[in-house]
């Protein structure tokens, strides 16, 4: 009989010697293990391929890092571009914005004018100048023709014919009215110097009004022009916050990098410690069983 | 046996399902290694949790039942034993370790002629190998 040697009991190879009657039914029928190659004798199989698929599990692992990395930095790329499109709309809006503002000061101020004269063609003229005057302001105030034009002489040329051709109209307009009221009074064969009285007081007042209106419609733009400002200082607020929007998502992204790189090192650690017990128990076993 | 042996067991089970017949041998003599060497130290528990996952990978290989009933019948499972001799003689077949092993275990249970009948069936049956075909020869001589 071959024996299996062992520490406290051994396990027969089986042979042609009868098994006795009190033995156990395994006795002299249970094969001793094959020897396996390695440094760690019949142990090394087991250990090297616990180890391989760990190795394995880390590689996937790490794997799956890089790819949520790169996701991320898609994510971010994406939203920097939509943040940029988004800036770039509200700069084109505020430039469209100021334009529509000024045109709605000049029709406000016609409408105002239209509304408190109704005296025949003289009506059309004083609104027509008054429109004029309006730009004519608009202009001083905003350079819009300027900015269109890029020309500083053309800007000032439309300020100084758009202030002429409203004199011009404010003057026809009051003669106009002048005229009419004229008409109406005729038949004192003694009253012309009266009048030529009526007509300076009526131009006088006609002109006077006129620079009412004209104020009216400066105090509009200027309101405008206010409100311009505060819309300007509203888009200043806003980007502050998308730019702190943008400063807090960089963060973030910055901080759950380092948070995975930490938690990378730790599965790492980790599984280096597992190897390392693992070769540790594998040396022991090996050495018990080569004692 | 320790959780950290059991998880690595484990593991490594679900790890030899995937590997290629050549490592799967060698995942096979190193489980039968392992219970073996328990069997040896008498942790008899700790052998039978080794040769079931050795069952489980091969359960063509009749060492694997051979060493799972040992481990039972050395708790004094006899009955076990004899159950797990059995399923190796069926799946392993022919498994003649493992009979001989159940015609000893059905004898000691008292069931002779189960016993023999057993011992007639292996006697019947074509063994290559001339060690085992003397060994069941001198079990039906000691019978």
């Amino acid at each position: 009989m071959i024996a299996v040697g062992c520490a406290t009991r051994a396990f027969a190879l089986p042979c042609a010697e009868p098994a006795k009657p009190s033995g156990a039914s395994f006795e002299s029928v249970l094969p001793a293990p094959r020897a396996l190659a390695g440094p760690n004798g019949r142990m090394d199989a087991l250990y090297t391929l616990i180890a391989e698929r760990r190795e394995a599990g880390t590689r996937a692992g790490q794997s799956q890092v890089e790819m949520h990395r790169k996701s991320e930095r898609a994510e971010m790329a994406a939203a920097n571009a939509a943040l940029g499109e988004q800036i770039d709309a509200e700069n084109k809006a505020e430039t469209w914005g100021t334009l529509a503002k000024v045109a709605s000061a000049v029709v406000t101020a016609a409408s105002a004018v239209a509304a408190v004269c109704s005296c025949g063609a003289a009506s059309g003229l004083l609104v027509a100048s008054v429109c004029l005057s309006s730009a004519a302001f608009a202009e001083q105030q905003f350079h819009v023709v300027t900015q269109l034009s890029q020309s500083e002489t053309a800007g000032a040329a439309t300020s100084a014919g758009l202030a002429i051709a409203s004199a011009a109209c404010s003057l026809g307009g009051t003669l106009a009215a002048s005229a009419a009221q004229a008409g109406a009074s005729a038949g004192a064969a003694g009253a012309s110097a009266a009048s030529a009285t009526t007509k300076s007081v009526t131009t006088a007042a006609s002109l006077t009004a006129s620079a009412g209106q004209l104020t009216g419609g400066g105090a509009r733009v200027a309101t405008a022009a206010y409100g311009y400002a505060a819309a300007e200082s509203g888009l200043d607020a806003r980007r502050a916050d998308q730019h702190a929007e943008r400063m807090s998502a960089l963060a973030t992204w910055v901080m759950g990098t380092m948070k995975e790189a930490a938690t990378s090192h730790e599965r790492a650690l980790k599984t280096l410690a597992g190897a390392m017990k693992t070769q540790s128990d594998a040396t022991a076993i090996a050495g018990a069983l080569r004692a | 046996m320790s959780a950290d042996i059991f998880e690595q067991l484990t593991s490594f089970t679900i790890a030899a399902g995937a590997l290629d017949p050549s490592t799967r041998d060698s995942v096979r003599e190193g489980l039968y290694a392992t219970g073996h060497w328990l069997l040896t130290n008498e942790r008899y528990a700790d052998a039978a949790e080794v040769l079931r996952v050795m069952c489980m990978v091969a359960p063509g290989d009749e060492r694997g039942f051979l060493a799972l009933g040992a481990a039972h019948e050395s708790e004094g499972q006899l009955e076990v034993a004899k159950d797990i001799y059995a399923t190796g003689w069926a799946l392993s077949s022919p498994s003649v370790r493992c009979g001989i092993a159940l015609s000893r275990a059905l004898r000691r249970l008292g069931d002779v002629d189960g016993s023999e009948e057993v011992l007639g069936a292996l006697c019947d049956s074509d063994i290559d190998d001339p060690d085992l075909a003397a060994l069941v020869a001198s079990e039906r001589r000691a019978a």
